[in-house]
């Protein structure tokens, strides 16, 4: 019997999982019966995974104990022994047993409804929206998140790693002021350009750094507009109208020399 | 020499007027003129706003113009996505929009289709608990997630770590096509199990 079900071990991702695929493919509904029927299959496939020197985790293991209690009691047709759990509530391993099956086919019937449906950018398209230049965007503003920001931040030290694997350790120093002063000649010569194009030295961690908390401080000023057509396309950095000249060029981030005498 | 001047701002609607003037058949035109143009999925709320029309009256033209793109003669069709309205090209068509495309779409895995299936029906959901139910490590799959902002943190649950709670987030629906989470199969049935005891589901804004 166990030849037959040649299952592919690797591609199950627990004991709940392999069980509920043991259930659909002998076409059984999830009951006590059917369990009891295929704990045979169940331990094979454990056997099978030990022949493959794959470790089997414990959780696995209850799942095998659970089905030999359930196989007994139905042949046997004794009641079910009632087991305390954490709190020490009693309940029924085995409804308890049949229950995560039940939920966990009714998750997979969803991930199959949600792999059915025709996905916005792959089976369907819209186009894509250039109004929010002019108007009122309709789509809120996603909440003012810190984790937005970081995780921005997070993609560009990505695209540094990818871009550079060796490191050669340099302890230098940037000035913020400076930065902002650079950013401003630079949106000078052009059109809106992208946080990128505005790094000098797109391997320095201390730049990117650097030129994002000059932003910042640009921003906090309104020196600068910043703008994002639609999610996930290029923020474009471009020069308010004006009063650059007249800003105040400190930043907290700058370390004050200290002047001795 | 004066510099010419290039752009001027264009003058102020009076939108009321506007919409007096319209004639009868016209509004439905004007509504499906809005949802084209938007390219986002547009509020009725928001329709109301601009048309100054009940929302009612909305939902009436809604159903005509959608009605007018099932038919075979038109390549997109108007779709609900939560409370609003989204055209998008018809499912049949894909195929030859895709040859368009520079590069080819990517897809989420079964797996990763699984564990999102999982927050949709649980949230909020910690990333523990995912786990206790997939079996493996969600970690790469939720910040997939949260990066195509398919999911979003919707808290954090007042226990030891203060983990953050996940849930569904508006491109959800976009995405799938989806009026509300109601669509997926058997929500119902799942309410009727019970949670796991000790599991609290408090969220800690």
């Amino acid at each position: 019997m166990a030849q037959i079900f040649s299952v592919q071990l690797d591609s199950f991702v627990g004991p709940i999982d392999l069980l509920l695929h043991l259930v659909k493919s002998n076409e059984l509904e999830i009951e006590k019966l059917s369990l009891a029927k295929i704990a045979e299959q169940y331990m094979s496939c454990l056997d099978n995974m030990k022949h493959m020197d794959l470790e089997i985790a414990g959780e696995y293991l209850v799942v095998a104990a659970t089905l030999l209690s359930i196989k007994s009691s139905v042949l046997l047709n004794q009641p079910v022994e009632l087991i305390p759990d954490e709190e020490g509530n009693l309940y029924d391993p085995h409804e308890d047993l049949l229950n995560k099956l039940r939920e966990a086919e009714i998750y997979k019937m969803g991930a199959k409804e949600l792999q059915n449906r025709d996905i916005l950018g792959v089976d369907v398209f819209a186009t894509l929206s250039r109004l929010s230049e002019v108007g009122e965007p309709d789509v809120k503003f996603k909440e003012h998140d810190p984790l937005l920001l970081g995780m921005a931040f997070r993609k560009m030290l990505d695209k540094l790693s990818q871009e550079k694997k060796e490191y050669t350790v340099v302890i230098d120093k940037i000035s913020i002021v400076d930065r902002m002063k650079g950013v401003i000649l630079k949106l000078k010569t052009g059109n809106g350009f992208k946080f990128e194009d505005l790094v000098l030295n797109k391997l320095s961690k201390v730049e990117i750094v650097g030129t994002f908390l000059a932003l910042l401080e640009l921003c906090k000023r309104q020196v600068i507009n910043v703008t994002q057509d639609n999610s996930f396309q290029d923020i474009v950095i471009s020069l308010a109208d004006g009063n650059e000249e007249f800003i105040n060029f400190e930043s907290e981030y700058d370390v004050k020399e200290v002047v001795n005498g | 020499m004066a510099e010419e001047q290039v752009l001027e701002t264009v003058e102020e609607n009076n939108v009321e007027e506007l919409a007096s003037e319209l004639a009868q058949g016209e509004h439905q035109a004007a509504i499906e003129s809005l949802i084209f143009a938007y390219a986002e999925p547009l509020s009725i709320t928001r329709i109301s706003e601009i048309m100054t029309l009940e929302t009612a009256e909305i939902e009436q033209y809604i159903t005509e113009i959608t009605k007018r793109h099932a038919n075979a003669e038109s390549g997109f069709e108007l779709v609900k996505i939560g409370e609003a309205y989204h055209f998008r090209t018809k499912p049949l068509f894909g195929g030859f929009i895709r040859e368009l495309k520079a590069t080819k779409p990517k897809k989420l895995s079964p797996a990763a289709l699984e564990t999102l299936a999982i927050i949709a029906y649980r949230q909020p959901i910690v990333r523990s608990d995912i786990e206790k139910i997939r079996g493996v490590d969600v970690s790469p799959t939720i910040k997939t997630l949260l990066e195509r902002n398919l999911i979003k943190i919707a808290g954090h649950q007042s226990s030891v770590g203060q983990p953050a709670l996940y849930a569904t987030d508006e491109e959800f629906l976009k995405i799938f096509g989806l009026s509300s989470l109601q669509e997926l199969p058997s929500l119902k049935d799942l309410k009727e199990f019970d949670r796991e005891p000790g599991e609290s589901q408090e969220i800690n804004q």
